[in-house]
């Protein structure tokens, strides 16, 4: 609030300086004026005319026009700030889930590389396990194709001597 | 529960000497069924237990080992039949080896049970005598043979 009072008492000077600078302005060029038209200018000439041409503006007006764009002004400019903050935001969201995709796709190949590992260890395993079986072979069984001939005993019978 | 020899059924050969059976060793039809080693082999059983697929006997189709078409069930029959007397004191009985057809697939045989399978009296079926083959025998997609021993398929020595 004593912010406000004092930028406020500053627009007012203000107002009061410019309008101070637009009738002096406008007093020289009704002189010039007057010269340009009759050859000679006087004072009281000069107050007559001014009289015609000028209206003083009030400097509390002058200021309220100011400190309305001013507001209107900072009010886009908040506006403006915010959507900036918000789309801030929003890309910062989309940032952490492009992260966290990524560490998802990390996580996955690691385990498919652990995967294919195991796959290769147990490949081995049976490829050793196969080349055992070849060389130990189906005991009691012949190889496929191949004939088998079995001997049988004799069933005896013998008498006592 | 396991096979540890070939033998005679005793019945078989009281059978045959007191003329219980008319089985005719020289020219009968006999057939040599293939078994497993979950079997016991017993000699001393009676007729009706010692046939081939008999009740409570140990020569079930149970335990036999047998492929249709290759070695069926109930055995392969025996071919050139030969009651051998030719030798002092000693009488045996021969035949050809038995062969199966040539894409046999039998597992784990370990004997075979020699029955005579036309005649019915005293029983049907009734057994011969058992061949053991030293352990358990197994074919894949081959030819299965049975050869006889050379003194036969069983001999009694007097």
């Amino acid at each position: 609030m004593a912010n406000d009072t004092s930028a406020r008492r500053r627009l007012n000077r203000m107002a009061k300086d410019r309008i101070e600078s637009l009738r002096a302005q406008t007093r020289r060029q009704v002189a010039l004026d007057l010269l340009d038209e009759s050859g000679e200018v006087s004072s009281g000439a000069v107050d007559q005319r001014m009289s015609e041409v000028w209206s003083e503006p009030s400097p509390e007006a002058l200021a309220n026009a100011v400190a309305a764009k001013a507001a209107a002004g900072v009010e886009f400019m908040e506006a403006e700030l915010g959507r900036l903050r918000d789309a801030a935001e929003r890309a910062a969201e989309r940032s952490a889930k492009i992260r966290e995709r990524l560490a998802d796709s990390e996580r996955a190949e690691d385990n498919a590389r652990r995967l294919v590992t195991e796959a290769e260890s147990a490949l081995d395993e049976a490829r050793a396990l196969a080349a055992l079986a070849a060389e130990q072979g189906d005991a009691g069984a012949a190889p496929a194709g191949e004939p088998v001939a079995v001997a049988a005993d004799t069933a005896t019978a013998n008498t006592e001597d | 529960m396991a096979w540890t020899a070939s033998k005679v059924f005793r019945q078989f050969l009281a059978d045959i000497v007191d003329n219980t059976t008319a089985i005719d060793l020289g020219s009968g039809s006999f057939k040599a069924a293939l078994y497993n080693n979950t079997i016991t082999p017993n000699q001393d059983v009676t007729a009706a237990l010692s046939a081939y697929n008999a009740g409570s006997s140990q020569w079930l189709t149970a335990n036999e080992v047998l492929e249709a078409g290759q070695w069926a069930a109930g055995g392969v029959a025996l071919a050139g039949l030969s009651v051998n007397a030719g030798t002092a004191g000693v009488v045996f009985w021969d035949a050809n080896d038995v062969v199966s057809g040539s894409a046999a697939d039998l597992t784990n045989a370990t004997g075979c049970l020699v029955y005579e399978n036309v005649i019915a009296t005293p029983v049907a079926n009734q057994g011969v005598c058992y061949n053991y083959f030293g352990g358990p025998n197994s074919v894949v997609n081959g030819t299965f043979t049975i050869i006889w021993n050379a003194l036969g398929i069983w001999r009694a020595t007097l």
